[in-house]
């Protein structure tokens, strides 16, 4: 029985498989931004190039991007928790609707009912209005939602631009680096004579073989450098320098903390306060701490 | 001589991330395609939700362009993760493979 041929309008305007569709959108949105950050989450906790002044601009624009992610996230949460909020009323509204309705059909060419018939369309108006004040809400919520993305776009970050420039500048520790220790090295590479097990050290040694281990392991590369006769010494002369470039008080770069509160908050001030405040982190190597030696 | 201990992992380990990045920002999009948002509510609701939906599309747009284009500046760089080659790559000797173990 359609409510606005009975009644004459409709107090509860709502389709409830578009609810089901929009909260399944919503629903999934959610699902793949928590997935993006979490990848980012799993790259930057294993000491290594990120405990260094090289690699800090990376994990700062890192964490960024990962804070875009998560307000948006954040404001999507609350549009899902308004969508379902709403599913709920709208379904106990157009049930009351749907019950007025069928009585006011009933009463149709009654001409003793009128009273009775105006006292239930009131009532249908009553629902209307409760209606469009829970619709005020959902509304409110993907405002705040369209509110989040303009401060995402309006941040205009140009995160490629930036990860480059790291990049350079990484390239050049390392060209810088390797000057630097390319005679000690190859003396003591040299000296180990041993090239088919040293191979395999370098190759753990730049992380090429590390890949898959989970962060901070570094029994793979125990196991490898026990395998290897006087890699020791090479890897002493790694530490060593490694150890000078690689200051202990940059921040460990982790990407899953997620601060709670207003999405404007997030994105103005605490977003530098939350950059910063995991800093002090202790100075690892990487897969060379406590390795070998 | 190689790299910087375990820069070449970490750098591969993050265009791994953004890759992976960009395909989970692309599969939220892949939902918002085609999504009709009317007659969820009151036609002002509707006006909100729509544009919500819309700003939300441009939103994961910028956010999985930003990966996108960080893939292509990691390609660029890709010296960094590979390992340099050595004396013996050079001459065409063999080399044990990335973490095989000489027994």
């Amino acid at each position: 029985m359609r409510v606005d041929l009975v009644l004459g309008f409709d107090p509860t305007p709502s389709e409830p498989q578009q609810l089901v569709v929009l909260s399944d959108v919503v629903r999934k949105v959610i699902r793949a931004l928590v997935q993006a950050r979490s990848e980012l989450g799993h790259i930057g906790c294993t000491g290594s190039v990120w405990d260094g002044p090289v690699g800090a601009p990376i994990a700062a624009l890192l964490r960024r991007y990962s804070l875009q992610m998560s307000a948006l996230e954040e404001s999507l949460v609350e549009c899902l928790q308004a969508v379902d909020s709403w599913r709920d009323g709208v379904e106990e509204r157009q049930s009351q609707v749907t019950s007025i309705v069928a009585s006011v059909a009933d009463l149709a060419g009654d001409p003793t009912a009128e009273d009775r018939r105006t006292r239930l369309i009131a009532t249908a108006r009553e629902v209307g209005v409760e209606h469009d004040r829970a619709a005020a809400d959902l509304a409110a919520a993907f405002e705040e939602l369209s509110g989040a993305v303009e401060q995402i776009v309006r941040a205009d970050d140009d995160l490629a631009g930036e990860l480059d420039r790291a990049l350079v500048a990484l390239t050049a520790a390392i060209d810088d680096w390797m000057a630097a220790e390319a005679p000690e090295l190859l003396r003591t590479a040299v000296s180990l004579g041993e090239v088919a097990g040293l191979t395999t050290v370098i190759s753990e040694l730049v992380g090429i073989a590390a890949l898959g281990r989970k962060p901070g392991d570094a029994a793979g590369v125990r196991e490898i450098i026990a395998r290897s006769p006087g890699s020791h010494r090479l890897i002493r002369a790694l530490r060593r320098q490694w150890l000078e470039v690689a200051p202990a008080t940059l921040p460990e770069a982790t990407f899953s903390s997620r601060s709670s509160g207003a999405i404007t908050d997030i994105l103005s001030g605490r977003r530098t306060q939350t950059a910063t405040s995991d800093s002090g982190a202790g100075f690892s190597v990487g897969g060379l701490k406590g390795s070998g030696e | 001589m190689e790299h910087m201990p375990l820069v070449g992992a970490e750098v591969q380990r993050l265009a791994h991330a953004f890759q992976q990045v960009s395909l989970e920002l692309a599969s939220g999009l892949t939902a918002l395609r085609d999504s009709d948002f009317t007659a969820i509510g009151t036609p002002p609701c509707d006006s909100s939700v729509g544009a919500g939906m819309r700003d939300l599309h441009s939103a994961l747009s910028a956010l999985q362009q930003s990966s996108t284009d960080c893939i292509s500046v990691m390609g660029r760089h890709g010296e960094l993760a590979e390992p340099a080659p050595t004396d013996a790559d050079q001459s065409g000797q063999g080399q044990p493979s990335s973490g095989e173990v000489e027994s």
